[in-house]
């Protein structure tokens, strides 16, 4: 069995259409893993920010991972969400992030992307449209083709990974 | 596996400055439960058990006329911790208060950033926030009487449950460097990549 | 004089064992009142005092042993210039003005006094106490030691405590207070909305309990003691619910005895040291503790095992897999919205991957937004391939998969255009990779072209996506693509995670294994394969010997055990 620590921080968003914003996190990964200790899913504070343009959330993310295999690298989904003054939520962005595969400490900026809703919706807002499946849809990609899409703002993540026993088994990081 | 932080806590960025006003800042560091093993999960033998002060409060300091926008405490840390499974990755919390325009002490932001594990010096920047209240008027009315919301314990800003009913607000920054030494984390099958200046691990 | 030390500094230790094991030995003596003509004595000496041979030598002696000090020409009696005390964690000894105030019934108004009053009956029953300068106060004492609060720490004439310093010495940090905390009563009172006085005085300061004790000396002058002015601290002791303990000044240890100077006419000074008297932990212990962790992190590594496994897998031998986890990652500076890419990977000759993988993929169209001078498509477009290279002739320098792809535009009116062609070596590093390929589209000569493109759409295409390199129906030794036009677009973002894994990288350490190359480390391959077959000839080998030894008959074998010496058996 080789373990993967993934220690580290969902530290900002920005570039997004409004500022208030929060973000839902979820940990996914091949048949072969499993999640030994921490919380494989989460959703970060709703931020406001007032120095800067980034909403900043600071969530720790602490997880043990233990694997049979190298199949099913895990994978980081992320929902932006954005709440506007009236306390109505709408997407903001998904994306996608494989955990790095070096040990050591990474700066990941995430891009993000939602689906395009038609002009009406664009004007009236808040968010458009939702996948019905972001799991499949984001993470697994095969179905990506029928989807249109606009770019969104970016996420940006401090993950640091520690490898245990991967030496063991030949595997070079 | 030891791993040892010593680190002068350094400078504060505020998102409004404002010349002259003596804006007192201490800081008080302590890290989270996250030491002791997680509640239901079989915990190996000693988890973190630390050596030297895990809390500090600093003093208190202003702005200045050479640097109207950065406060700087340079406060030392000098902590030394003992685990046998990186789970649980020491954090530092950090809450910062002073005054506003009406003399109340409030706190001015909580922030919380886990410790590096690859050996070598780091510097990190933390963004601090403070818990807000939704209804517009309970936050005019926080703004008077200076009893703004403050999290009951800091400790939760280390944590990742029980945020995602939080609103907060985020004013400032505080930077933070790090110099890391590990110990026996190669002899425990540990691979944690190389350091900024490449130093070879033990 | 000089070698004595300076107190001041404190010194934090930490500690899991219970604290009532801490215990303590205080020693101090007086020594010459500081005037011109009395005779001099010399001074306390500590466990180890390097350092103090010349001052030794003058005065003839070796280090003195405590309690012994006799000074030529003094009136005063010795027993009363030298005291030595070993105290325990919270143990009260009382002093004089203690015994005085709380034999007295009438000044006893709390239970504590109550408490005090009997126990020193019971002393004085029994003899009087065993202190007579060294006393403490515990934590239930009412002492607060004013000197902390006024301690100054710049050289300014009004040095005025800032209201920090005074809500540290006024926050009430006792174990009462404490609230425990769970994750039950954490989720429904995170924040406190409208924080009291009390709340911000607690909160603002460090805030967690903490036990104090203070070992006093009673200074005063022979015969009268009990005065209050005489009291000094002599070290403040404070234990917090985390094992740290702070001792303050720390133990002597090598330095010299401490110096208290008493302001009065006589100008009277004692020195005293402070010394760790717990008792140490025994090794045999120690290593029952050491071997009770081993024991439980050994279970705990089992029952992580048994939740995922113990077994990993392995590619065969002989073989490299290449696992590169990667996304498309955005495309930038093109001239129309609405893009998609289209990539496919090429395998060359000895590379090989499941049928089940696919090489090929399209993002979905994304429209662009403007990010600083760019246009720029994000699509967050995560693809997993993993393949296999098999080494069949080591002379040959294996070629490394390329992705090839084409980033296309899809407008409103369905016109589809080209937009641009790259491709991309996979690295043959492991590890995180960002690249970033710019690409070119290709153009047709004249003006027409481009107003087709620009009216209707399409454009000129490649018919074969590998002529981008080198293309695959290519067979001679210089390719020239004279006559060929291009025009430059963007450029498209890569983030590669290349992991690779191999029976041959078992042999050799991962860390220095990072800086030689993968050829070099492959070179084991055809050495791997040739001490697999005689592992299994040898296994082969074994197992027919162990058929044909069942096949015997029984009474041959028989025979031969029972030559073996019997000699054990009753």
């Amino acid at each position: 069995m080789a373990e993967l620590h993934l220690i580290g921080q969902i530290e900002s968003g920005c570039g997004f259409s409004e500022r208030r914003l929060f973000c839902k996190w979820g940990l996914h990964a091949g048949a072969g893993w499993t999640l030994l200790a921490g919380a494989g899913a989460g959703q970060t504070h709703l931020d406001e920010p007032q120095a800067g343009e980034a909403a900043q959330w600071g969530h720790p993310l602490d997880l043990h991972l233990g694997t049979r295999g190298l199949q099913g690298w895990p994978r980081l989904l992320l929902e932006v969400w954005h709440v506007d003054t009236w306390g109505r939520r709408g997407l903001a962005g998904y994306g996608v992030c494989a955990v790095p595969s070096a040990p050591g400490c990474h700066r990941v900026t995430v891009v993000t992307w939602r689906p395009r809703g038609t002009r009406r919706q664009r004007l009236l807002g808040p968010g458009g449209p939702e996948l019905r499946d972001p799991l499949g849809t984001a993470t697994a990609a095969t179905e990506r083709f029928r989807l249109r899409t606009e770019s969104a703002g970016t996420v940006r993540l401090r993950l640091g990974v520690v490898a245990r026993h991967m030496a063991r088994y030949g595997v070079a990081l | 596996m030891t791993s040892t932080a010593n680190s002068p806590l350094s400078t504060a960025r505020t998102g409004s400055p404002r010349r002259y006003q003596h804006c007192p800042h201490p800081v008080t560091l302590s890290p989270p439960l996250s030491l002791s093993p997680a509640p239901g999960s079989p915990s190996p033998a000693h988890p973190g058990s630390p050596q030297g002060l895990e809390e500090g409060i600093s003093q208190i300091t202003s702005k200045s006329s050479v640097s109207p926008t950065t406060l700087v405490w340079n406060f030392p840390i000098d902590i030394t911790f003992k685990s046998t499974n990186p789970f649980g990755w020491p954090q530092i919390v950090l809450s910062v208060y002073g005054p506003d325009f009406f003399g109340h002490d409030v706190v001015r932001g909580y922030g919380a950033v886990h410790v590096p594990f690859v050996p070598g010096r780091h510097k990190r920047t933390i963004a601090m926030f403070v818990p807000e209240s939704t209804s517009r008027l309970q936050q005019l009315t926080s703004w008077f009487t200076g009893r703004r919301p403050e999290f009951t314990d800091p400790r939760v800003v280390a944590r990742g449950e029980g945020r995602e009913v939080t609103r907060v607000r985020s004013q400032g920054f505080v930077t933070v460097t790090f110099n890391v030494m590990t110990k026996d984390l190669h002899k425990l099958g540990y691979d944690v990549g190389q350091g900024p200046q490449g130093l070879h691990q033990a | 004089m000089a070698g004595a030390a300076r107190r001041g500094g404190s010194a934090v230790y930490r500690s899991r064992d219970p604290i009532r094991n801490l215990r303590l030995r205080v020693r101090i003596q007086r020594v010459a009142p500081a005037g011109p003509l009395l005779p001099w004595v010399p001074p306390l000496a500590g466990p180890e005092r390097p350092g103090r041979a010349d001052r030794a030598a003058d005065a003839g002696a070796g280090p003195l042993r405590v309690t012994a000090a006799p000074r030529a020409g003094a009136q005063r009696p010795p027993e009363d210039e030298a005291e030595e005390v070993e105290v325990g964690w919270q143990e009260k000894l009382f002093s004089q003005f203690e015994v005085d105030l709380y034999l007295n019934e009438s000044a006893c108004q709390t239970p504590l006094d109550w408490q005090y009053h009997e126990e020193i009956r019971k002393l004085e029953k029994a003899g009087g106490r065993k202190n007579c300068r060294i006393f403490t106060y515990t934590d239930h004492d009412r002492f607060t030691n004013l000197e902390e609060l006024c301690q100054k720490v710049t050289d300014l004439d009004h040095e005025v405590p800032s209201y920090l310093v005074e809500r540290m010495a006024n926050v009430r940090r006792r174990r009462q207070d404490r609230r425990p905390v769970e994750a039950s009563s954490l989720k429904s009172k995170i924040i406190t909305w409208e924080p009291s006085e009390e709340f911000k005085k607690n909160n603002h300061v460090i805030n967690t309990p903490v036990q104090t004790m203070y070992i006093m000396g009673d200074l005063g002058p022979y015969g009268k003691l009990g005065h209050r002015e005489y009291e000094n601290v002599l070290c403040t002791i404070k234990v917090d619910g985390n094992g740290v303990i702070t001792v303050k000044p720390d133990f002597n240890g090598t330095k010299g005895a401490y110096r208290i100077e008493l302001d009065g006419e006589k100008r009277e000074v004692w020195e005293y040291t402070i010394e760790n008297a717990s008792a140490q932990v025994q090794p045999e212990e120690e290593e029952r503790e050491q071997r009770v962790f081993r024991e439980l992190y050994g279970r705990h590594r089992d029952y992580l095992s048994g939740l995922v496994g113990s077994d990993f897998e392995m590619p065969l031998p002989g073989t490299l897999r290449l696992l590169v986890n990667g996304e498309i990652v955005s495309a930038q500076g093109y001239e129309y919205d609405n893009l998609y890419v289209h990539f496919f990977l090429e395998l060359p000759n000895q590379w090989s991957s499941s049928p089940f993988q696919q090489l090929s993929g399209v993002t979905q169209t994304c429209a662009t937004k403007a990010v600083g001078w760019d246009n720029v498509a994000y699509f967050c477009y995560p693809f997993s391939v993993d393949m296999f290279y098999t080494q069949e002739d080591e002379d040959s320098l294996p070629q490394w998969p390329v992705l090839y792809f084409e980033v296309l535009s899809l407008d409103f009116w369905q016109r589809y255009r080209v937009e641009g062609y790259g491709s991309l070596v996979l690295p043959t590093c492991p590890g995180v990779h960002t690249l970033t390929i710019p690409t070119w589209r290709p153009v047709g000569l004249g003006p027409v072209a481009e107003m087709r493109r620009f009216f209707i759409g399409g454009s000129p295409e490649l018919e074969d996506l590998t002529y981008i390199r080198i293309p695959s129906t290519f067979k001679g030794k210089r390719l020239s693509r004279f006559g060929f036009r291009t025009e430059t677009t963007g450029s498209v973002t890569f983030r590669l995670c290349c992991l690779q894994q191999s029976r041959a990288f078992l042999e050799n350490s991962a860390l220095r294994q990072r800086m030689q190359s993968v050829l070099d480390r492959l070179g084991g391959f055809s050495q791997q394969s040739s001490v697999y077959n005689v592992l299994e000839a040898f296994q082969r080998a074994r197992r027919r010997m162990q058929e044909a030894r069942e096949s015997l008959p029984q009474d041959l074998i028989n025979t031969s055990a029972s030559a073996v010496p019997q000699s054990l058996e009753p």
